[in-house]
């Protein structure tokens, strides 16, 4: 968790490192709880379904009141434990696109549900659904948004055959795919949430400065709030630069660096 | 196996693999069958065969170097001209999640490495008759 004490300082920094402790022990808490169930084998144990719903109310209500620290969290990089890492990842970002489809946190905790057990129903999501009882429909979005983010996470993340690649790259390949890959709709939301420079991403400015994403900006996502990277006074947080790009028109991002 | 009668119209078949050995053995094999084949090594180069000869199925190894086979895939998908051929993806990776990652790309179906002539052709034919 490196990355993110580069963007603390000041005053700020004990309140943000106290949020992301907390971020953290959700976080680990569906890992350990993924690892634990998948060691287990294929098969979906009935007296996983009480943590299963524990979790993903959990997560639920991280996305909707703590969302930019836990999807930073599912931006870090990780090198071993890929399918319990990107089982909780798909499950963050998951959320974070189904909160601007659906409209209560029932549906958001059936989604991240669904998303944290994804691998194991997806050929077969009768099991799981005979205590949930979801229409049809419902489950086709749900299952819609998981392939959204499962191809998004995957990709912006290092495998040991290949590098991770930008998330710019990564959404202009599946919005060109989108008419026959996904539900066209959700690939173009993926655009809008998941962001060009997400929460991290470090980029080069126009002005060829290093810069790390630190704050979003929704209405111009172009222009998000950025570290200034280059040349840091060495120890020193206070002398770190932030740079809000909206009020800097002169400056803009010319690539990412992955 | 005997060539498929049904398939005798010289059908085009793309494979993608950084592996010579397995490359050269699929082309002499499905050339046998009556397909005709086009190679390629790696993603990159896979993308832009595909583009250049509009084969009816590709064939696609996920690890190669350059570009992967599932980010090969969705490219593919992406590009007006190529993204109804089927992509059949051939893997020694068994791990689920990969297999539900290559159907999310849009790949069409999945075989684990090593196969046998008689599970590629059998992949093959269900893919190119649509059975």
């Amino acid at each position: 968790m490196v990355e993110y004490y580069e963007f603390l300082r000041g005053e700020n920094a004990y309140f943000d490192k106290v949020i992301l402790k907390n971020e953290e022990t959700c976080y680990q808490g569906c890992l350990s709880f993924i690892k634990k169930v998948y060691l287990v084998g294929d098969a979906f144990k009935e007296e996983d379904f009480s943590s299963l719903y524990e979790f993903a109310k959990q997560l639920t209500n991280k996305a909707i009141y703590h969302e930019s620290k836990i999807n930073l969290l599912a931006s870090f990089p990780y090198n071993n434990d890929y399918q319990a890492y990107h089982t909780v990842n798909v499950a963050v970002l998951s959320l974070e696109l189904g909160k601007s489809i659906f409209s209560n946190s029932d549906e958001l905790v059936n989604l991240a549900m669904f998303a944290l057990c994804h691998i194991l129903v997806w050929e077969d999501v009768k099991p799981i659904n005979l205590r949930l009882g979801l229409s049809e429909d419902f489950l086709k979005s749900v299952f819609g948004i998981i392939s959204v983010a499962d191809v998004y996470e995957t990709f912006t993340h290092t495998r040991p055959y290949r590098d991770k690649l930008a998330p710019y790259d990564v959404l202009k390949a599946m919005v060109s795919a989108a008419d026959v890959v996904f539900m066209p709709s959700l690939a173009r939301k993926a655009l809008k949430v998941f962001s060009l420079y997400p929460l991290g991403s470090v980029v080069r400015l126009s002005n060829g400065e290093i810069a790390q994403v630190t704050k979003l900006n929704r209405k111009y996502p172009l222009r998000p709030e950025v570290l200034i990277l280059t040349e840091p006074e060495a120890g020193n947080l206070d002398s770190l630069k932030i740079f809000d790009l909206s009020e800097h028109l002169e400056v803009y991002i010319k690539e990412t660096k992955v | 196996m005997r060539p498929n009668p049904k398939l005798n119209n010289k059908k085009k078949i793309l494979v993608v693999d950084d592996d010579d050995n397995l490359r050269q053995s699929l082309k002499a094999g499905l050339e046998e069958q009556g397909f005709k084949i086009f190679l390629a090594s790696d993603g990159e180069e896979g993308f832009e065969k595909a583009k250049e000869n509009l084969p009816d199925l590709i064939l696609l190894n996920i690890m190669m170097p350059k570009m992967d086979g599932m980010m090969t895939t969705l490219k593919l998908k992406g590009e007006k001209e190529t993204r109804h051929i089927p992509v059949l993806i051939m893997s020694g990776i068994r791990e689920k999640e990969e297999r539900i990652l290559s159907h999310n790309v849009g790949a069409a179906d999945y075989l684990i490495k090593p196969f046998t002539t008689e599970q590629l052709l059998e992949k093959i034919h269900k893919l190119l008759l649509g059975k």
